[in-house]
């Protein structure tokens, strides 16, 4: 007459309990989960609009570069300020690059330096 | 107590029952209605912006990129103090007060106030905190190099919608189709990201010229214009083997930049929309011809001595008497003697066959909007002089383009190829979706007359030839010049004042790097194409040769530094 009663008082000491803590704490993971999601949202969209800033200064960079960088800066820049004139075609020496293997070996009047 | 128990736990039971219930009528019953308008409230609609794809030159320089910038709208009626938004406004626009507050007088609820502000102005005037402002995103097309290359990249409107150039042309890949995206705000306002992207990128366009050459060739018209104090110039330079446009100008020009404030004479890419009658650069299709045919060879004579001679009702004359030339002669002299009796002896028909076989009176077909396809009549409907006149490049219309392209002709060994400024067109994340491949390219005559010809077009710039100051130091070009006529609009005949002076080569002659026309309008001064446009040529040859590495071809072998790999 003992024993089932034992058991009724084990289920209803324990096990229900721990049923109750257990759905209390599936609710608040789901609850957790779902706020967690949304912080990692409004995480993202800051970091989206922080990547947009980001994106629009480099394409004023960019742009700011390519004016820069314009074939006209670079003369008017060599020519007034570093100095710099357009070669004279007399004066340029130009390379031949020949077939063969690393490493490079100059030589003047298509002689070899190392030769005697 | 147990009594107490039981109500108890009918009150915590019935509790439930009742959450339960509202549950089951929120979540299962009412669950569309209320999840509408939780949207409505949640979720907003956003436009993807749409940015039109960059241009870059042959070697990844950029031409046209696009800037971020905001515009400025305003509601009307929520704006507290339009004088003193107005005024407020106008100091960081620069734009008139007055203007300003006509905004602000506007009917409706939207009104655009200042379009495409950049971003530093767009901050001043939020941080005024004005009522009834609002800002949008928005792009603004940027050509970093302004004027040059105005002609071939084109420009856009206040919406960035094609206008000109290779804008227009290539406006489907350049630009991107955009959107609509739905957005999840909180009570705030902040939205939460869907890990999408709110920008949506054309695809680039990677050009044929390079910003170097067009500079050198942009540089060298501006001295022309300013020394022969033309109405306009065209230069053209292109790869005579691959057809790549290489750089093209005309002036007068205008900045892509601020292409609202152009003129349409300046907007004019007389390049291939103007034409012009070519004289004697057009002679080049008789002589051509005659040798293909077998008609003569190099050193038949013809006896130019009276220095006119009469074709149909018309007579034709030399600048001044030649005596008796050979056939190379004719065409280094430029005699236009020579050149009618070159015609005469081809006939009408053959004549004709040789103009379509060089392309003239079709289109090109470059890659570029509104260009022409020149003229020339069927020999049925030629005059009795015709045959003279159209030997000596009167009588037809042409574009600079048409008459570079059968120089090109001349240069590649016969072969008529076709120009064009685009060379690929890349997506965003740099797949290759468009790759010029030459197709359908015909041979214009055989490689043989080819080559006999460029030897005699050698000689055009050396001693005795027309386009001696073409010559430059250290490569051979070669090449011919040509002086026309305007027809004057109000007497409907050749104008004794107004002429077209050209000088048309390539160089180094024998292995061509560049073909180039120069094209100069009205010159005052001067009129002849061998001392107007020639020297134009060689300065901008000389350079592009030293930009490009071309070696002389005369360097002495002990100045060549010689790099072997051992």
């Amino acid at each position: 007459m003992t024993h089932p009663h034992s058991h009724r008082g084990i289920f209803s000491f324990v096990l229900i309990p721990l049923a109750v803590v257990l759905l209390l704490f599936g609710i608040f993971s789901i609850v957790w989960l779902r706020s967690s999601v949304r912080t990692v949202e409004y995480s993202i969209a800051q970091l989206d609009n922080k990547r947009m800033e980001i994106l629009k200064e480099r394409k004023m960079l960019m742009a700011e570069k390519a004016s820069l960088l314009s074939i006209q800066n670079v003369k008017n820049t060599g020519d007034g300020k570093v100095g710099l004139v357009f070669p004279d075609r007399v004066k340029v020496i130009y390379v031949k690059k020949e077939k063969g293997v690393t490493p490079y070996k100059a030589s003047l009047d298509g002689r070899r330096l190392s030769e005697p | 107590m147990r009594k107490r128990a039981i109500i108890l736990n009918t009150a915590i039971i019935f509790g439930f029952v009742a959450v339960f219930l509202r549950l089951v009528d929120l979540m299962v019953l009412n669950h569309g209605r209320l999840s509408e308008r939780a949207n409505i409230q949640q979720l907003k609609q956003e436009d993807i912006q749409v940015r039109r794809g960059f241009i870059f030159d042959r070697r990844g320089r950029e031409l046209g990129v696009n800037l971020e910038v905001e515009s400025l709208y305003c509601n009307p009626d929520a704006v507290a103090s339009p004088e003193t938004a107005a005024y407020a406004i106008s100091r960081v626009t620069g734009k008139r007060e007055d203007a300003v507050l006509a905004k602000f007088s506007s009917k409706g609820r939207f009104v655009w106030v200042e379009r495409k502000l950049n971003l530093e102005a767009a901050e001043r005037i939020r941080k005024m905190g004005i009522k009834g402002l609002g800002f949008m995103p928005d792009a603004k097309r940027f050509y970093p190099k302004g004027r040059l290359a105005s002609h071939i990249i084109g420009a856009v409107g206040i919406d960035n919608q094609a206008l000109e150039g290779v804008e227009l042309k290539y406006d489907k890949f350049l630009k991107t189709p955009g959107g609509k995206i739905l957005v999840t705000r909180d009570a705030t306002g902040r939205t939460l990201s869907k890990g999408e992207d709110m920008e949506s990128k054309g695809n680039n366009i990677v050009l044929t010229i390079d910003e170097g050459l067009q500079y050198i060739v942009e540089k060298g018209l501006d001295n022309a214009m300013l020394r022969w104090q033309a109405s306009a110039a065209t230069v053209i330079m292109m790869n005579p083997f691959t057809g790549e446009i290489l750089a093209l100008a005309n002036r007068p020009a205008y900045d892509s930049n601020s292409s609202m404030n152009a003129k349409d004479f300046e907007k004019r890419n007389r390049a291939i929309t103007d034409c012009y009658e070519p004289g004697s650069t057009f002679k080049i299709i008789v002589g051509a011809a005659v040798i293909e045919e077998k008609e003569v060879n190099l050193d038949t004579r013809f006896d130019c001595s009276k220095g006119a001679i009469s074709v149909g009702n018309a007579v034709i004359h030399d600048e001044h008497k030649h005596g008796v030339l050979t056939f190379k002669e004719v065409i280094q002299k430029s005699s236009n003697v020579g050149s009618a009796m070159l015609g005469m002896q081809l006939g009408k028909e053959r004549l004709y066959k040789y103009a379509k076989l060089f392309g003239f009176g079709e289109k090109t077909g470059i890659d570029l909007p509104g260009e022409v396809s020149g003229w020339i009549r069927p020999p049925e409907k030629w005059s009795g002089m015709s045959l003279g006149t159209i030997a000596i490049g009167q009588e037809v219309a042409v574009t600079p383009l048409q008459i570079l392209r059968a120089y090109s002709a001349i240069a590649n060994g016969g072969i008529l190829i076709k120009p064009h400024v685009v060379s690929e067109i890349r997506s965003p994340d740099g797949t290759l979706i468009y790759s010029f491949t030459p197709a359908g390219n015909k041979a214009a005559i055989s490689r043989q007359t080819a080559d006999i010809f460029k030897d005699i077009l050698k000689t055009v710039t050396e001693e005795g030839g027309t386009g001696r100051s073409a010559s430059v130091e250290g490569n051979q070009v070669a090449g011919k010049t040509g002086t026309a006529q305007i027809i004057d609009p109000k007497t409907r005949r050749y104008s004794r004042e107004k002429y077209v002076s050209s000088f048309v080569g390539f160089v180094p002659a024998d292995n061509p790097m560049i073909a180039m026309i120069v094209v100069v309008y009205e010159p005052r001064g001067q009129i002849y194409g061998g001392v107007v446009a020639a020297p134009v040529f060689k300065e901008i040859a000389k350079q592009s040769l030293s930009y490009l590495n071309v070696p002389r071809e005369d360097t002495n072998e002990k100045n060549v530094l010689v790099v072997e790999r051992r």
